[in-house]
């Protein structure tokens, strides 16, 4: 009987080597062939004052389903705090001035001192207000919606969700010094739902964040289809 | 010894307005450990023990300098 030659498949070079890559050298392909799908990506180690996480693993919010999933935790770019973090530094240096500025000489030692001790309170409330505003002030992306949650002062808050299906539009928008040096910038959707458009203020890598949209969207209406069919 | 009359009323007045500065003071620190609490609930990462421990020093340091200005003045 005649042996029948049987040839290994054809596999050409560039995907034999693609096979051997680590994942970092994968990261360095998606350069020049596009972005690996967020669901491929692996999740990165959970940093609670991080203020871009990918599929961070403990995080949990109010309105969250059990079945849900968290993809993206956004917060603004910490280099926008620097702003209330140079004023309290000044707030902080202020009574040092006194030496110089004996504005408040005309009272009396012990009230003076008192009211340097309220300065210091005012500016650890000051610090600590807008450490609760950066900290707790998030967007976050699930894989069924977008979530943003915004605490305008002590005493109020606003939650306000919109279904990935509702997305129409998503614009991204870097400009300035600080953003094209920091790479932050801001992303604007727009939706069908009752809140018509989200804004997701200087926020880290918008680019990513973009892109990730884009993947959920496109699934979204990937499952609407197969959903139709069967 | 001679004591201005008129001058020790000013500065008593002015205690009292200090020290009710202070308890405005710390209805403001409990207000922040609620809305802390609040915070927490709304969004969980794990954090919340830095956050609400901070909370409450400030209000114990709130306390400490209401006391240290009713003791002092």
């Amino acid at each position: 009987m005649a042996d029948i030659y049987v040839s290994k498949p054809f596999v050409r070079k560039e995907e034999k080597q693609e096979e051997n890559v680590s994942l970092d050298e994968k990261e360095d392909l998606t350069k020049k062939k596009g972005p690996i799908p967020f669901r491929e990506r692996k999740s990165l180690d959970f940093n609670p004052i991080a203020s871009f996480a990918f599929l961070p693993k403990e995080v949990d919010f109010e309105t969250k389903n059990r079945d849900e999933k968290i993809v993206l935790l956004l917060r603004r770019h910490p280099i926008t705090n620097l702003r209330w973090i140079f004023l309290a530094i000044l707030m902080s240096l202020a009574p040092l001035l006194l030496a110089k500025f004996p504005i408040i000489d005309f009272l009396p030692s012990n009230f003076r001192f008192v009211a340097i001790l309220g300065w210091y309170m005012i500016t650890l409330a000051f610090v600590f207000e807008n450490f609760l505003s950066w900290f707790f002030n998030v967007n976050i992306v699930t894989d069924e919606r977008i979530v943003d949650i915004d605490f305008v002062n002590l005493i109020y808050k606003e939650i306000s969700d919109a279904d990935i299906d509702k997305i129409q539009d998503v614009t991204v928008k870097v400009g300035g010094v600080a953003q094209t040096m920091f790479n932050y910038g801001d992303i604007y959707i727009q939706t069908a739902s009752e809140k018509p458009r989200f804004e997701f203020l200087s926020i880290p890598k918008p680019e990513d964040v973009a892109k990730i949209l884009q993947e959920l969207r496109n699934e979204e209406k990937q499952e609407e289809l197969e959903g139709r069919v069967n | 010894m001679n004591i201005d009359p008129f001058s020790f009323e000013v500065w008593s007045i002015v205690k009292w307005f200090f020290v009710f500065a202070f308890f405005l003071y710390i209805i403001f620190s409990l207000v922040v450990i609620r809305q802390v609490s609040l915070m927490n609930k709304t969004l969980d990462v794990h954090f919340e023990k830095p956050v609400t421990l901070f909370a409450y020093l400030h209000f114990f340091f709130a306390v400490g300098v209401f006391i240290f200005a009713f003791l002092v003045l």
